[in-house]
């Protein structure tokens, strides 16, 4: 216990600093929480009315479920690439190893850190909706147990906890898996790409039902159903609401016990079989992924090089490679869901055309666009490895151009899925899904150049782990509000001009609808595709010295030693012992 | 103090043993210099001592205890330098060296007045109070030389401590190398500085493309061979002088490289 206490100290200070301010200024988490403070009013809005529905059927219990099932959907997402990055791919693995701490003490602190991390965000996500939830089925006069508000704090806690089971129930194998193939890290990348489609699949086919409700005063009969089955197929969560709600209190105080202590007994015994093999698979760098042919190729274009080596760099590096790629695979999968395996008949609201198409260009730019990692991290991701670029002979205008091309590539693939899924299965028509496609590339085009420029005026180049540039990076989520903005604007143009599909030709609309897009969007584009163009050699010579003052206001004490600037105080070659970094 | 027999260790996937069938011994009160080319074995053989690295066969004992079967009770004698400084960047020095005394249960008592004597040699005495992201790389590596000898451990294992390290840093550490080894304990170091190696080390192994090619005194060397200075022992063992008076491998590996511009290049 000791070991384990004495490890889970220093992970939890190391990792508490680097979410931690100057004072006066509030850390990046904060920041995020606070802007996503309007869509939990939204659901906590959403959950009140819906709870009256559901207390009217009889499904109180039913819908607490669906809510934390939710939300360990949106745990899982983040714990699967914390597990591992934290358990297998952690950089002080070595220097654990040396120490005479046992591997269980730290694998078991590793992984009450990933689950501290995640009890934040379920916190956040779950407490103001369990209250929404159980205030107002009380006030409806539904039998909501006193105790029940203090038992959300127990709610709150387990939630984490089968998400991070599951994940590391996967993890194990998978990682052990990995350690037999050459280029480990592409298997991981691929193998955690396919396991977040089947999730957000999953996902996307359970979150319609939350929402669909025929009439304000009743569920349909089959939502009725299926909240109940699904009750019954999340048993884990099952127990622990009803014991929460005073349903059988004491015997699913027993059942919950069983089932969640019994969890956490699973992961310790497969642990001790797969987790010494995947870590020690790790280690092993020296000549463990085999002696493949050194081949010399040379391309003929300076930009074209760049952009295969970043991409390559970007692939081989698991975390980072699904994050890029995921966010853009999220927006033909939801329009599958939605169009295909969605069994019951879509919203009678989407069977206008144009505001089909409003409603898929809205999410479908904050995906491709918006939250594009491999635009709005593109500097970020070469890390302390940026000083090499910035000694190449490369100007900063085919520096920039390659990461505008690469981010681009991944936004264009999603576009042309969207066209085919959108050709083939929507009621919009072949022109219109050309247009769509168009439309979505001259916007993708936009937000790619304001995702570079902004990270380009606040880089962090000093991370050493994704998690300090993914969750605790706050500029990655000015492009997707800008693209919400956009996508918003165009939904609600789309909204206005369906309420004169009466009157007017469905023709006439869309002519109308796609030229004030258009204007608007090429306008758009354009204008952010220009302010990079024109700043992007001031920005790249300034990019070392943009890093360095980020890193400055991001550091516990706020000193700040130069350390990637060139010149003045050291700068990257350094000029004293203290002031300067010569790696 | 530190006896390796048989130690063999191949990397998964890889056909060919990093480390081969070695075998060395580092007695009591003495300094152990182990040297060799770039991807010889050195750091993977360290590695397999500290238990970072598993081995598939052989044995590492230290102090009479195996490895294998008392993993941590060997590592508590070991106080090990990595070559690639890995610390929590985030807190300060004071509380990365507290952390290690708490691993390694040494003495309230004793810590002020070791890591004062430390601070001291090695000038971090002002910025123990400061986060380590904000020291050098110089400064790091102090750091971690201090948090590994913290505890007085019978054993210090040193993977190139000298890299980054200032002139009068260099100097105390050798200094105290011969310290320890004065009072009966050992320690085990690879660099690539032979000039360090041939004036403190008692003993030199080199080790060669996993296998140890020599293992005696730097006296012995001397007497064996006419050369007059470790590098060229070193250099006469190791390598082949080219014509146009390079040095390249003498394991008469051949590139592979395809596509190269001017053909393939053949080394002997």
């Amino acid at each position: 216990m000791k070991d384990y206490f004495l490890f889970l100290r220093l992970l939890v200070l190391n990792g508490l600093r680097g979410t931690s301010a100057k004072r006066g200024k509030m850390s990046q988490g904060a920041i995020i929480a606070l802007c996503c403070l309007p869509l939990e009013a939204i659901l906590c809005v959403s959950m009140h009315f819906l709870t009256k529905v559901c207390v009217g059927q009889d499904v109180v219990a039913e819908l607490v479920n669906m809510v934390m099932t939710a939300t360990q959907i949106v745990v899982f997402y983040f714990v699967i690439q914390s597990i591992i990055n934290v358990l297998y791919m952690s950089d002080d693995t070595p220097f654990i190893s040396s120490l005479p701490l046992r591997p269980s003490a730290v694998f078991f602190a590793r992984l009450t850190k990933v689950y501290l991390s995640e009890l934040i965000i379920a916190a956040y996500l779950l407490v103001p909706l369990l209250l929404t939830i159980s205030i107002t089925a009380a006030s409806m006069g539904y039998a909501v147990s006193p105790a029940f508000y203090p038992l959300i704090i127990v709610l709150v806690m387990a939630t984490p906890v089968l998400p991070l089971v599951i994940a590391s129930l996967l993890s194990l194998p998978l990682m052990w898996l990995a350690s037999f193939f050459k280029k480990r890290a592409a298997f991981s990348t691929v193998a955690l790409i396919l396991l977040f489609t089947v999730m957000f699949t999953a996902y996307f086919l359970i979150m319609p039902n939350l929402g669909k409700v025929s009439d304000l005063e009743t569920l349909a009969p089959n939502i009725i159903g299926f909240f109940r089955s699904f009750h019954n197929v999340m048993y884990p969560n099952k127990v622990l609401i009803e014991m929460s709600l005073g349903h059988d209190a004491l015997l699913n105080f027993a059942l919950s016990c069983a089932i969640w202590l019994g969890a956490v007994a699973v992961v310790v015994c497969l642990s001790a079989a797969f987790y010494k093999r995947a870590t020690s698979a790790g280690l092993e760098t020296g000549g463990s992924a085999g002696r493949g042919k050194a081949e010399v190729k040379s391309h003929k274009h300076i930009v074209f090089s760049l952009m295969i080596c970043d991409f390559k760099s970007l692939m081989r590096y698991p975390s980072l490679a699904v994050s890029s790629c995921i966010n853009v695979l999220l927006a033909p999968i939801l329009t599958c869901v939605m169009f295909v395996f969605y069994n019951q008949s879509p919203d009678p609201a989407l069977s206008n055309p144009l505001i089909t198409v409003g409603l898929l260009f809205m999410y479908s730019v904050v995906l491709c666009g918006g939250t594009n990692n491999a635009a709005s991290l593109a500097f970020t991701r070469e890390g302390k490895s940026f000083f090499i670029s910035q000694h190449l002979p490369v100007s900063a205008k085919q520096a920039v151009l390659a990461k505008f091309l690469l981010a681009s590539a991944f936004s264009l693939v999603a576009i042309i899925a969207l066209f085919v899924i959108i050709a083939v299965i929507t009621n919009v028509g072949i022109i219109n899904a050309v247009l769509y496609a168009l439309l979505m590339a001259v916007v993708c085009t936009g937000l790619n150049a304001l995702s570079i420029y902004s990270d380009m005026k606040r880089p962090i180049l000093d991370w050493k782990n994704t998690t300090d540039i993914q969750k605790n990076n706050f500029r990655v989520i000015i492009p997707a509000l800008i693209g919400f903005a956009v996508g918003g604007g165009v939904l609600l143009l789309a909204i206005g001009l369906s309420m004169l599909t009466a009157k007017t030709g469905l023709t006439a609309l869309f002519a109308t609808f796609w030229s004030i897009s258009f204007a608007v969007c090429i306008a758009f584009g354009f204008a952010f595709c220009y302010i990079l163009y024109d700043r992007s050699d001031k920005l790249y010579a300034e990019l070392a010295e943009n890093a360095e003052r980020n890193s400055r206001s991001r550091s516990f004490s706020g000193i700040g030693k130069s350390r990637f600037g060139r010149g003045g105080n050291g700068g990257l070659l350094g000029g004293n012992d203290k002031g300067g970094m010569l790696k | 103090m530190l006896k390796i027999t048989n130690l063999t260790k191949t990397y998964a996937g890889s056909g060919v043993a990093a480390v081969d069938n070695l075998n060395l011994e580092v007695p009591d009160g003495k300094i152990y210099g182990f040297i060799g080319p770039n991807g010889a074995g050195k750091s993977t053989t360290i590695k397999c001592i500290t238990g970072i690295l598993s081995f598939e066969s052989g044995s590492v004992t230290v102090d009479g205890k195996d490895l294998r079967s008392e993993p941590i009770a060997v590592k508590r004698q070991i106080g090990y330098v990595s070559d690639d400084h890995v610390l929590y960047e985030r807190l300060t020095g004071m509380e990365f060296v507290n952390f290690m005394c708490d691993v390694f249960d040494v003495p309230t008592s004793e810590r002020k007045k070791r890591l004062d004597r430390y601070a001291d040699l090695f000038d971090l005495g002002c910025v123990l109070g400061d986060p380590i992201r904000s020291y050098s790389h110089g400064m790091k590596q102090k750091l971690n030389i201090i948090g590994a000898l913290i505890h007085n451990p019978k054993l210090w294992v040193l993977d190139e401590p000298m890299t980054g390290l200032d002139p009068k840093s260099s100097y105390n550490l050798k200094q105290l190398m011969k310290e320890h080894t004065r009072e009966g304990n050992s320690v085990f170091f690879s660099s690539h500085i032979l000039d360090v190696v041939e004036k403190v080390c008692d003993k030199v192994g080199i080790i060669d493309h996993g296998k140890l090619v020599a293992d005696c005194t730097v006296k012995e060397l001397h007497e064996n061979n006419v050369s007059s200075s470790l590098e060229d022992l070193f250099i006469a063992i190791t390598a082949d002088r080219t014509e146009d008076g390079f040095i390249v491998d003498n394991d008469g590996c051949k590139s592979e490289t395809e596509g190269a511009p001017q053909g393939e290049r053949e080394q002997k």
